[in-house]
This record gives structure tokens, sequence and C-alpha cells, in this order.
């Protein structure tokens, strides 16, 4: 029988038993509906989080100095103020190495005109902004000759434009930080709450030499708390951090045996941590959908060995007229696959507009990906054949002298 | 000249579920020519039915040769005996077996369509079969809405379609009223007359097997009488 007419019996038959059709088809459309939408949740989760990471610059180390402990009580990382601006300039001219900010911050009061507001203040490099690939919404950035002459300067985020200048154009505005007068000369795009629930618009930035000096009276006056290291490229960060640590142990004369005085983290072990984790729920989800396509798979089997118990005599008259063994799987096969895969185009558009739906009403992002689809339609046929292919053989080995005979 | 069917000591052994074998066919020696109108005959279990299945294809001696059209079917693979039954036999049953959601004329076209015809080639001839019937008009009907002697000459054009040179019936009007009975029968003798078809037919109806011109009587698995005009 040629193909296309053998495609043809295949919709007939179903044809026949519409509802029968329907309801199993229904097993196929809700496993590949799971599946796709699952599949799309955690991308959709796992871009989240990728770009918050990312936000913090992927390819970047951060230097932190170490812990100190007083009187039996351990201060955290950042406690000694040992890693100076020097340190900064020397990791600088490190090969491999883009660019270099340090920082020095702490929590402060802002006032402007009748308004207060409690904020993170950070001195910063110049070469900040580039680094946490932060662009400015207005004003102008840093430059040499601020932090040359510890200008009195500021760039302040979005959370503090909206709380001390009530939305107004800040620029040129003066922002009190304790006695200090500073002039707001740039505003910060907005960033949103960073992956750990921080606000990271609630910020105020100042040239380092103008926190150094003129507001954070340090123990050292070139002391820094951090310094955030540009490595050129992702793949250069274990090289950059190998670097480091002989550089700045030997800049602070550490006995051999010593332990560091500076703790140097990467931020892309943090980003691999967060894609691991966003996998391993992916999956889990695709794994618990999958489940409900597998529940789907059998019901076809079912509706399949039914198909055949009740077409025994069919099947002996189609052998006695000239059916080839072939023939019969083919046919019996083709009504599993097709059942599988109107199921699986059904089950992908309703999981895209599930999807549509939690994007607009649940807010959740949700990304289908183009594979997805693809995967949901190569893993309904497969279910297909699989549960089609035992009814189908037991159709063809029926014996034709039985079959004819069967009431 | 190629005898139609040429059994030679064909033996049928059936191994039974508690191991004892029971010997269907004892050695049937049964030459049939072309054109003939054969009635076999006997009572249930003489061997008459398994003796019309490895005719028909549809079963394999045990032991014996079977030719069809000079052809040895005993040995031949599955594909090929599927080819030889769509191509050379036609079928018609005692209960008619056409398929309830098919329309006549897609009952008589299915035959077709194991030939390797599209749909609407298939139907071409499905209609011309149904014409030779008498039931041209009736082509668009389910099954259902047909009388049994109506849906056994549904059946009789889809033994015809391919033009077989055999024509099978088992029991052709065991599920039918005498005068339907008659029709059938007349019409099975025009299809050996006027096309040359060779008809073998089982019945245990003795007015029925007295239409044949030959008659072969089984029992117990052997041929007991063969008598009648032979070509």
């Amino acid at each position: 029988m040629r193909n296309a007419v053998l495609l043809d019996e295949a919709f007939r038959a179903l044809a026949v038993n519409r509802l029968r059709a329907f309801l199993t088809m229904l097993g196929i459309v809700i496993g590949i509906m799971a599946v796709i939408v699952m599949l799309a949740v955690g991308a959709g989760a796992r871009a989240r989080v990728d770009s918050s990471i990312s936000a913090l610059g992927t390819n970047t180390l951060v230097i932190m100095s170490g812990s100190h402990t007083t009187g039996g009580v351990r201060l955290g990382h950042g406690a000694l103020s040992n890693l100076t601006t020097g340190d900064a300039d020397a990791i600088s001219h490190l090969p491999a190495v883009s660019d270099v900010s340090s920082t020095l911050g702490g929590n402060v009061q802002v006032v402007a005109g009748n308004q207060n507001w409690a904020t993170s203040l950070t001195g910063v490099d110049p070469g900040y902004l580039r680094i946490r690939a932060w662009p400015l919404a207005s004003g102008r950035p840093f430059s040499d000759d601020d932090q040359a002459r510890a200008a009195a300067v500021a760039i302040v985020g979005q959370t503090v434009v909206q709380n001390v200048f009530a939305g107004q154009n800040p620029l040129g505005q003066t922002l009190r930080v304790q006695n200090t007068p500073l002039t707001v000369v740039g505003t910060l795009t907005a960033q949103g709450q960073s992956f750990f629930g921080r606000d990271q618009d609630d910020v105020v930035l100042v040239p380092l030499s103008t926190a150094q000096h003129r507001l954070f009276g340090a123990a050292r006056p070139d002391s820094v708390q951090m310094v955030m290291v540009q490595a050129a490229s992702k793949d250069w960060i274990p090289y950059v951090k190998d670097e480091i640590s002989p550089l700045l142990r030997q800049r602070h004369r550490l006995a051999p045996k010593a332990a560091d005085d500076f703790y140097v983290r990467a931020m892309d072990s943090l980003l691999n941590t967060a894609d691991t984790v966003t996998l391993a729920v992916t999956l889990l989800l695709a794994a618990v959908a999958s489940v409900s396509l597998v529940v789907g798979g059998i019901g076809v089997m079912n509706t399949m060995l039914v198909a055949v118990t009740e077409r025994t005599r069919e099947i002996g008259v189609r052998v006695a007229l000239g059916a080839t063994q072939r023939d019969i799987i083919l046919q019996f096969l083709l009504e599993s696959i097709l059942m599988c895969v109107s199921g699986c185009l059904v089950g992908v558009l309703l999981g895209m507009l599930l999807c549509w739906i939690t994007e607009r009403i649940i807010h959740m992002p949700v990304i289908v990906q183009g594979w997805s689809i693809l995967l949901a339609v190569g893993v309904s046929v497969a279910v297909g054949v699989f549960f089609g292919l035992y009814p189908a053989r037991r159709a063809a080995q029926l014996d034709p002298i039985e079959a004819l005979r069967y009431q | 000249m190629t005898a139609i069917i040429d059994a030679e000591g064909v033996r049928k052994v059936y191994r039974t579920g508690s191991g004892v074998d029971f010997t269907a066919l004892h050695g049937v020696d049964i030459r049939i020519e072309a054109g003939e109108f054969v009635a076999i005959t006997g009572h249930s279990g003489s061997g008459k039915t398994t003796f019309m299945n490895i005719v028909g294809c549809l079963d394999r001696p045990t032991g014996g040769s079977y030719r069809l059209l000079g052809e040895d079917v005993g040995t031949a693979p599955a594909a090929a005996l599927s080819a030889v039954r769509n191509q050379h036999i036609g079928f018609v049953f005692q209960n008619f077996n056409l398929l309830p959601r098919y329309s006549a004329l897609d009952n008589v076209g299915l035959a077709r369509l194991y030939s390797g015809d599209t749909r609407a080639e298939a139907r071409v001839k499905a209609l011309r079969a149904l014409d030779m019937v008498g039931l041209a008009s009736h082509a668009e009907h389910r099954p259902t809405e047909l009388s049994g002697g109506q849906q056994q000459r549904v059946a009789i054009a889809r033994a015809l379609v391919n033009s077989p040179k055999l024509l099978l019936a088992d029991e052709p009007t065991g599920n039918l009223d005498t005068a339907t009975s008659e029709d059938v029968m007349r019409l099975l003798k025009d299809l050996n007359r006027d096309l040359g078809a060779t008809v073998v037919l089982v019945t245990h109806e003795p007015d029925i097997a007295a239409a044949a011109r030959r008659q072969i009587r089984f029992k117990d698995g052997y041929v007991v009488d063969d008598s009648g005009v032979r070509h």
C-alpha cells in the first residue's frame, strides 16, 4: 500500500472514534504542555539570575582586605585597612587586567534641602562604572581631575533621586554628607534589586580620593576596602587570580608561612553555582513534567491495544486482501504517531499560551526556547513509536485464519 | 496447460496444547484446472476448511507440495504470499467480512489499495466491479444499509476487483435465505462462465454443491469422492 494511502487510512480510523482519539490525545497535550511550560519557566529563572549576576561583572575579581581579630572578636573581611591605592595600582599593571577600581564606602545620612535619607556612599575610581557595566542616566562620569583634586562631586542612584530630590533633576544640586557639600554631576540608570535582594539604586558615588580624604578619615590615608579587578575576558580569571596573590603577599611583606591578609573572590564562580542550581531546578521540573508525558504515552498504548482487539476481523480481512505485515504495522503505528503528533502540536500551542499568561499576569519571567519545541515534537514522535509499536506488532502477527473467525 | 491448483500429498498437522499431534489432512492430491467450478463438501472437521486455507495461502502445508499457477507457494516467504493473495485470489466469506465503517465502494477498493493504487484509481475500478454485480447504484451505502444478499454481492465485487484467476468462496450462502442464495450462486456461475474465473466453493448444503460441475468430498482428512465433469 502506498504511504500516502496508509496515512489516509490511519486518519479515517481515528475519525471513527473521535472522542476516544481526543481523550487519548489529551494525555499527550497535557504532557507536552507541562514540559514546554516547565522548561520556559526554568529558562526564565536562569536568565534572570544570570543577568543579575552579570550586573556584578562576570569577568571580575574582588579583593577584600583580610580579617582581623581583636581580643578574641573576629571581624569580617574588609576589617583590616591594609589594602591600599598602591596595591590597586600595582594590580592594574598585571597582564590581562583591563580595569581596576578601588572602593571605600560606608553608610551615611545625606541631606538636600529639607529632605534627608540614609544611604550607602562609595568612593570609586573612574573605572568603576565600566567594570560594573553601569551606564549613566544623565550628567558626566568622574574624571581623573576629580580624582586628583578630591573634588566634592557625586553621582547618585535612582532611589536617592526619588527620595532626596523627589524625582526632580538633581544635576547641579547640592547634597550634604556630614558637613561636606557635594555637587551632583550625574545620575545612574536604574538597576533594580540585586540577586540578593539589595536595592542597587540606593547609592551615592564619589571619587575615591574624596571618600578617603574628605569623608572617611581612615587609619591610613591611602587605604581602601575593596579592589575590583576586571580581566580581559572570563577565561583569564584563573590566571589573574593566581598572579594577584604573590604580588600582594610581596607588597604586604608577608612571611612565607603567614596567612594571606586579603581575600580574592571571583564572580564567575558565583555565576557557575547559580547556573548549576537553576539548571538542576529546570531539569527537576522537566522530569516531573515528562512523567505526565509517559502517562499520556501509556494512554496511547492502551487505546491502540483496544483498537487492535476491536478490529481483529478487519485485520484478517486486510491480510486476506493482500496486506503485508509492513502494511498492518505501519497502519497502526501511524495511528498512534498521528495522535501523539497532533497532541504535541496542540500541547505546544497551549503551552505557549500558558507561558504568555504567566508572563503577563503573574509577571514571572518565561523564555520559550526553540529547541524545547523541537524536543517536544521529537519526544512525542518517539512516544508514538514506542507505545504504538507493541500494539502494531501484535496486530501484524495475528493469525489471519483466527482473525477472520473472530467474533 | 498449467493447473490453477496442483496439490500433491498435502498434509497438515496441528500440534495441540497437550503435545498430541492432530492430523487435519492426510496427503491430499487435488488438481483443479482453469475455468472449473468446484464444490468442496464434507462435515465439519473433515479437513475441507483447512484445505481451503492452504489453497488461499492463509496457511502452509506441513508436508507435500502445493502449486498455485505453477508456482510453489507452500514455501514462499510471507510477503510473496501477500502479493499472491492480492493478485490471484479473491475471497468470499460466509459472514461477508465487509468493514462496517467503509462504504461499499471503499470496501471493494480496499483490495486495489493493497495493489498500490491511489484512492482515486481504486474507486474507478471498484465502481466497475460493483457494476458487474449490479450494485453500482449502492456504491455509497455502508454495509449496515444493505441486505445480506447485497452485502455478499459487494464482497464478491471486492473479490473480483483485482481480476483474480481464482475465486475462493467459504460457505458463501451460509447466512442467506434460499432465494438470495440462488441469486448469489447464479452470480458465481455467471462469473465462472463469462470471465472464465475458476471458482472453488466450500459448502455443506447438497443443493448448493449440486450447482457445481465437480464435487470433491472430504472425510476425516481424506478425499473420499471426486466426481463430476473434468476438463
